[in-house]
């Protein structure tokens, strides 16, 4: 007996401690205090701790603080805090926003009285009802006070903060499921080529289940250079379900779970456009890149090893392997400026066989130029809290605009006939916001006075 | 031409400074009313100044909202400031922040055209910046800095009371500096709320990432959390207008810090 009221006790004072609002302050500045270390710690700096401070930092994970073990501890005190703060008060908020309309409080003394003269009692009547208009409730006048009539509006505002709390917990409820289960990831894509695995930022390797395919990649410039669209055209085939999507900066496209969001792009190793003619006059025009192998005819095969953009300041050059049958492989560099290179340089090719387009003597090369290939890259996205802070997002803004834009507004009039006119005497009161209840008391004088 | 209209803005703004100044110092109530006036032209000019400014910008050829670059979100800055003073003083029926506020809508519009190296041309944008949400990104943005000023102001407001500048608040009553301190701050707690979200939202289809812990999104995520604070304050024993004024304070150099500050740490929203 003893033992169950003590324990009930402690479990008071921990109820009472974790949904204390300085603890919530607390926390809040703990949370701040966090994030502002995370922006001033460098991360590069902490990547080889060295020194106590240095060590130190390193083992509380200062170098991604917010994917820290003491990041996610705050965040969730904080959550506990929260919902323990707000349940504690919802109740009396709710009988707040429940309670009836009411009318016995005249307690309080009128802060204006408005006498109108040679007012019928059937037009203060309509005035009276005009100013109902402005609210959602009235009430009054009743056979005990025939004379005192009672409008109010906004209860909702009672709830506004209770709204914001839970937006909060759910966008930081949000914030912990994307961390844990979002994955995400850059894929570089060449033209022409197809991925179905992409390695996330946490380095480990991720299959999609599905292809992605660049067709093409294309980057248009505004006159003075700089860039004006990044545009990748690709195409999603799981199956025989395909989708063709033109991606773009600030237009993801989406696929089954996945987005793929224009990361950026590069140029690379070109493609070299070459021809070879053979003896009898058999000539072919060529498009190869690094690693591309081709049968030219029976007895040579031809490898692309490199392609140089500008080899050696002398220009575009492929470097390819030849393999004519029975014979042993030969090394080509061929150049597309050749003839220039042999005239200034008389005696080069005697020298280097290999750069001679005429090595293997029966076939001769000529390099017409190189083929920009453009890889695009894209950043993949899995995140499953999406829907989740989207609402929070919302519910944040609506509560706020209850909490700060809304306030529980109660007026009382009680009309009196004096002489040949009546007398309104007005009562106010607001939960917040007096600035606001003192305009619409000037509001409601304006239709008492008729001049609305 | 809209720089030369945001050139005479600046002065005039000066000039409406100089006005406040004078009023509140000799308590002469037809000076701020002209101070008003001129506050008021000012800012239709200045208004004037945006739109030719998005006219030309569609006449060059590239037709954006002028809110896209360094100097242009300095003039909106100023703009809001104005625009959220004019319209807090009207409700409050107080012109008290005036000669507080006029200086630093000076300030930011003259920082705007005479800092070296600050381009006020024209420019095309960037892939990143063609997104609507842009928009709305900037104007909430700059709306809720603007109301975290005018917190800011009446925080100094506040705690210049009985000192030798005292007499700069003489306008209005410390009831009512409070009040206002803490309306101001709210506004700029809601449209920073928007504007975080609305960045979220074009981050999500720009980098494909709503959040990414860049420098700047946790600068506007701790001067959010700053204001959480201050907003509570009335809720915790003991704190008054004092710890209110302090926090409105310290979330005014957050401010600072999310907007200019992180420009030299690295990250996507340096403007430099
Ligand atoms: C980021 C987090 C939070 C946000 C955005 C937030 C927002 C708000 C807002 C907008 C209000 C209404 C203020 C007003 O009426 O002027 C409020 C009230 C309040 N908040 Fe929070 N809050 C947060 C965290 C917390 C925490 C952690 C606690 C405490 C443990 C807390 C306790 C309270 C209390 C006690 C009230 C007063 C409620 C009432 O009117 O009865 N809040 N909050």
């Amino acid at each position: 007996m003893d033992k169950k009221r003590v324990a009930l006790r402690q479990v008071d004072v921990l109820v009472k401690f974790f949904s204390s609002t300085s603890l919530g302050i607390f926390l809040v500045l703990m949370l701040a205090g966090l994030s502002m270390v995370g922006t001033l710690v460098s991360p590069v700096a902490l990547q080889a701790p060295e020194g106590f401070w240095g060590n130190l930092a390193y083992a509380l994970n200062l170098h991604d603080i917010y994917h820290s073990f003491l990041f996610f501890v705050v965040a969730l005190l904080f959550l506990v805090n929260l919902i323990l703060c707000s349940l504690k008060r919802l109740p009396l908020a709710i009988a707040n926003y429940r309670k009836k309309i009411d009318t016995a409080n005249m307690g309080m003394p009128p802060m204006e009285t408005v006498f109108v003269d040679g007012l019928s009692t059937e037009i203060a009547n309509q005035r009276l009802a005009k100013v109902a208009k402005r609210f959602e409730r009235q009430a009054g006048p009743s056979q005990q006070q025939a004379q005192l009539f009672a409008f109010d509006k906004g209860r909702i505002s009672y709830l506004g903060v209770y709204i914001v709390h839970l937006a909060v917990a759910i966008l930081t409820i949000g914030a912990v499921v994307s961390a844990l289960w979002g994955i995400s990831g850059q894929v570089k894509i060449a033209e022409g080529q197809e991925v179905s695995e992409v390695r996330l930022s946490n380095g480990t390797v991720h299959d999609l289940g599905f292809f992605v395919r660049c067709d093409k990649f294309t980057v248009d410039f505004y006159d003075d250079q700089r860039p004006k669209t990044y545009r990748s055209d690709v195409v999603f085939t799981k199956g025989n379900e395909t989708l063709a999507a033109a991606i773009r900066v600030n237009h993801p496209a989406i696929f089954g779970d996945y987005s793929f969001y224009q990361a950026s792009f590069g140029v690379e190793e070109g493609k070299a456009i070459f021809t070879i003619k053979d003896g009898k006059g058999l000539k072919k025009q060529l498009k190869m890149q690094e690693g591309d192998v081709v049968r030219f005819d029976d007895n040579l095969s031809i490898t692309v090893v490199r392609v140089e953009a500008n080899m050696m300041n002398a220009g575009p050059a492929v470097n390819m392997v030849l393999e004519p049958k029975g014979k042993h492989p030969q090394t080509l560099w061929l150049f597309q400026n050749i003839k220039e290179i042999a005239r200034d340089n008389p005696g080069i090719i005697e020298r280097f066989p290999a750069f001679n387009p005429q090595v293997l003597g029966f076939y001769s090369f000529d390099l017409l130029g190189l083929e920009d290939n453009f890889y695009t890259v894209l950043e993949m996205r899995n995140d499953p809290a999406i829907a989740i802070v989207a609402m929070g997002g919302l519910l944040l803004v609506a509560g706020l605009i209850l909490v700060f834009y809304y306030s529980h507004r109660r007026v009382w009039i009680t009309i009196e006939a004096v002489n040949a006119g009546i007398s309104f005497a007005i009562a106010a009161k607001s939960n917040k916001d007096t600035i606001g209840m003192t305009r619409e008391i000037e509001l409601i004088k304006d239709i008492i006075r008729g001049k609305q | 031409m809209n720089t030369k209209i945001f050139a005479l803005v600046t002065f005039i703004y000066l000039f409406s400074f100089v006005l406040y100044l004078i009023s509140v110092s000799s308590e002469r109530k037809k000076i701020s009313s002209v101070a008003n006036y001129v506050t008021g032209l000012g800012f239709l000019l200045h208004a004037v100044g945006l739109i030719t400014r998005w006219v030309e910008s569609h006449q060059q050829g590239f037709g954006y909202a002028p809110l896209s670059n360094f100097y242009e979100s300095l003039v909106f800055f100023a703009f809001s400031l104005v625009a959220v003073y004019f319209y807090t003083a009207r409700r409050a029926k107080s012109d008290a922040m005036g000669v507080f506020i006029l200086p630093l809508a000076f300030l930011l519009m003259a920082f705007a055209s005479i800092t070296p190296g600050m381009s006020s041309a024209i420019e095309p944008l960037i892939p990143a910046l063609q997104s609507n949400w842009l928009i709305s990104h900037v104007i909430t943005c700059f709306l809720g800095y603007a109301g975290f000023t005018l917190a800011f102001a009446l925080a100094i407001i506040y705690s210049l009371r009985g000192t030798k500048l005292g007499f700069l608040c003489r306008g209005i009553s410390p009831e009512l500096t409070e009040q206002l301190m803490y309306t101001t701050a709210a506004f700029g707690f809601v449209l920073l709320t928007i504007g975080i979200i609305t960045g979220s939202i074009w981050a999500h289809y720009a980098w494909g990432s709503y959040w990414s812990w860049d420098p700047k999104e946790v600068w506007s995520l701790i001067t959010w959390l700053v204001y959480v604070v201050m907003l509570h304050s009335r809720y915790v024993r003991g704190w008054g207008g004092k710890k209110m004024a302090i926090f409105a304070l310290i979330g005014f150099v957050c401010v600072i810090i999310t907007y200019l500050g992180v420009n030299y740490l690295p990250g996507l929203h340096s403007y430099l």
